[in-house]
Parts: structure tokens; C-alpha cells; sequence
């Protein structure tokens, strides 16, 4: 297990196949539906629109509907790519404090907000975030944006004096006997 | 009596030792933390200081690092870049292996405005009774709470302050300020270890807040 593992404790778990959606996401123009207290996100693809409900959001989020209209409304996801293929690349999203499923969704480059473009690769990792947000002036704007993140390589030092801390920590616990 | 949100701040805070002067926005990018993208060297940047005794500037249009001989805080204010924030203040512990940590504080401060002067005075009334000082004092009111948790779950001691606060021209605000503050054992003063206590209880500690304030919005409702 490397150090970024133990540190980020990524959103690793196992994919059941049944949680597991496709979906294609080339378009990130959304809307809020205040009715609805959704998020939807068009899929131009397939001709439907991904709907975040409100039971979908974190139940902090979901609170802040509730008591605070005017706070920020979003959701956000971690991605692992799994494939580059020229414009288009494939990854696996995972919720961030939210109840959702994971899905497979295919990203088109040229159609969304995308920083650290330079780590993009089979493996990286980014966050993507959808939502309504405040401005510097204090206004509301929509936004969707793909940020990839900076692998952390620990150095050998590094990773072994984590290990003796844990190991000393996992000794200091046992209650041995007199 | 309703409380509307005005400003938000997370900030980490870091109690060590540190040198001022090497946190720098190419130091950081050299490091492989922040893009090149995130770096702003604009001539009209007022905030931008990096001294033996003080560096302070922003990261993008995102994070403000403000470090100390004996501190080092990041802050956001914007909760989409919270997931960054951990991210980052993970990454510059790892790569400090050998900077002693003494403790760290994962904090969460709102300014709302209750809108008017009456419920600006309940709210506060609401808080501490202020009727027991009512012969004591002409106008009492209150200034300042802190509640502080000695026996808290796990590793974190929480403290919450409520205070008047100002926010550009809007009148009647208070701040609600959570701090979570985690103490290192002296023999294991080290980074890494601060690093993972973070990764591991960052989010933790922000659902924490937000039943705090659940809680208090339900007994004010």
C-alpha cells in the first residue's frame, strides 16, 4: 500500500457491478430546478438528463437547502481515468458527501473547464464539481469544472517512519498481560 | 428570528515550526502541489509577501497561505475547494517530513446577519440569559460565547465561538467560528503524522458543523 493510499484513504471501494452506471457526459451545461431541489445534468448522448435529487445530496447539503437558500448548491465527484482516447477519455466517478452510485462516464475535453490539463492519463485522478456558486460580488453563477490532482510521491523515509509510528501505535495498544 | 448566511472561511491551521521564507507559490509548484496555473506573481497583488518572518499570498483564486515562524494557515472560502484544501495541506506535510508539529486546528466560520437590531439582541438572548445581570447592569448584552468540549470523541477538542462580526456594509452580524483542535503526543511530533490525522478526520470534523449548527438552528426556529 503506498503512502498517497494511506493518506487520501481514496474512495476506493470495491465496484459492484450493479452500482456501476454508463454514462456519457459531453455536455455540463445544468440546471437547478428549484421545484425540484435537483440537479440535472443534460446528456446530450443518450437524450436524458442525470438527475441528483435531493434525497442524493449529503445530508449536510441537504440541510443547507433546507435552512439556507442562498448557500452554494453542488456536488462534486472524484474520478480515476480509466481510458484517453484523442478528445474524449473514460473514467470511473465516485460521489464525494453525497448519496450516489458510482458511475463510468466519458468526458469530452473540448466541452468542459478543465485545470491541470498536464496530469490528465490512464490513472490520474481529478474532482469534478457542478453546481451553483457564490462570486467574488456575492452573486450566484453556474459552474462545472474538472480539476486533476498532483500525485503525492512519498519518499522511502517517509513511508517507513509512518509505518513505525503505526506499528508503535498498534503496540502501545495491546494490553499485555502482568 | 432567521440567520442568512453572508461569508464562509475553512482554514487549517498548523502549530510547528516552520521557515517563512520557503513557502513560496514556486516552491510549492516545484513540489508538485499547485499547478502553474495557480501561481499569481501580478504586479497589482497587494497580499503577496514572502519574508524570514512572514509569507503570505494566494494560490490561485482559491486559497490564501499565510505562514509564521511558529504557524502555517490555509484558507478557502468557497466549500467546493474544501476537497483541494485537504489535498493540499496533506501534500505540503508530506513534503516536510522532518517539521515538527506541535498541534493543528481544522476550522469552519460563518458570518450570517440576523437582520435587524431586535432579533440581533435576541439572538444573543437566546444564547445566555441576560435577565440575571438586569440589576446590575443598564443594557446588557452579549459579547463574546465560547463553549469549549474537554471529553470529545477521538482526537479532536472542539471549541465553538459566536461573536458580533462585520461584513461590508450589512448590519447585525454575528460569526459562528468551529475550531477542532488535535494536540500531537510530544514523542510523535511529526508531520506525517499530522497528515494522516487530517486525511482521516478532515470530513469528520466538517459534518461535525453542520450538526452543530443544525442543532442551534432547530432550538432557534
Amino acid at each position: 500500500m503506498t503512502l498517497s493510499r494511506i493518506l487520501f484513504k481514496e474512495t476506493e471501494s470495491a465496484p459492484f457491478e450493479k452500482d456501476v452506471e454508463d454514462i456519457v457526459v459531453d455536455n455540463l451545461s445544468f440546471s437547478i430546478e428549484q421545484q425540484e431541489r435537483s440537479l440535472c445534468i443534460p446528456d446530450t448522448t443518450v437524450n436524458k438528463r442525470i438527475i441528483i435529487s435531493k434525497s442524493e445530496l449529503s445530508k449536510s447539503t441537504q440541510e443547507r437547502i433546507t435552512y439556507k437558500e442562498v448557500d452554494d448548491k453542488f456536488v462534486q465527484w472524484l474520478g480515476r481515468v480509466l481510458e484517453v482516447n484523442g478528445d474524449v477519455f473514460t473514467a470511473r466517478i465516485d460521489p464525494i458527501r453525497q448519496r450516489s452510485t458510482s458511475k463510468i462516464a466519458k468526458f469530452n475535453i473540448r466541452n468542459v473547464i478543465v485545470l491541470n490539463e498536464e496530469q490528465m492519463g490512464e490513472g490520474a485522478t481529478f474532482y469534478w464539481t457542478v453546481g451553483l456558486f457564490r462570486n467574488a460580488h456575492g452573486s450566484f453563477e453556474r459552474r462545472s469544472e474538472i480539476r486533476f490532482r498532483f500525485p503525492i510521491i512519498p519518499n522511502k523515509q517517509a513511508v517507513d517512519e509512518l509505518a513505525l509510528l503505526k506499528a508503535q501505535e498498534l503496540f502501545d495498544g495491546i494490553g499485555w498481560l502482568e | 428570528m432567521r440567520l442568512q448566511k453572508l461569508t464562509e472561511t475553512y482554514s487549517v491551521v498548523i502549530l510547528g515550526i516552520f521557515n517563512p521564507i520557503l513557502f513560496h507559490p514556486f516552491w510549492l509548484k516545484d513540489k508538485g502541489i499547485i499547478s502553474q496555473q495557480d501561481i499569481r506573481v501580478d504586479k497589482e497583488l497587494k497580499d503577496f509577501v514572502v519574508h524570514q518572518q512572514l509569507s503570505s499570498f494566494p494560490v490561485g483564486d482559491w486559497l490564501d497561505v499565510i505562514v509564521k515562524p511558529d504557524r502555517a494557515e490555509f484558507r478557502i472560502k468557497d466549500a467546493a475547494k474544501l476537497v483541494l484544501l485537504k489535498d493540499l495541506v496533506i501534500a505540503v506535510l508530506n513534503a516536510l517530513p522532518d517539521t515538527p508539529i506541535i498541534s493543528f486546528g481544522i476550522n469552519h466560520g460563518v458570518i450570517s446577519t440576523l437582520g435587524n437590531q431586535k432579533d440581533y439582541y435576541e439572538f444573543g438572548k437566546f444564547l445566555n440569559p441576560l435577565d440575571i445581570w438586569q440589576e446590575t447592569f443598564k443594557e446588557p448584552r452579549l459579547k463574546f460565547l465560547s463553549i469549549i468540549d474537554d471529553k470529545p470523541d477521538g482526537l479532536f477538542q472542539k471549541t465553538l465561538m459566536i461573536q458580533p462580526a462585520r461584513y461590508e456594509d450589512v448590519e447585525y452580524c454575528v460569526d459562528i467560528n468551529m475550531n477542532y483542535h488535535s494536540q500531537m503526543p510530544e514523542a510523535t511530533q511529526k508531520s506525517l503524522l499530522a497528515a494522516q490525522r487530517i486525511a482521516e478526520h478532515f470530513e469528520s470534523c466538517l459534518d461535525d458543523y453542520d450538526k452543530v449548527v443544525r442543532n442551534l438552528m432547530d432550538k432557534l426556529a
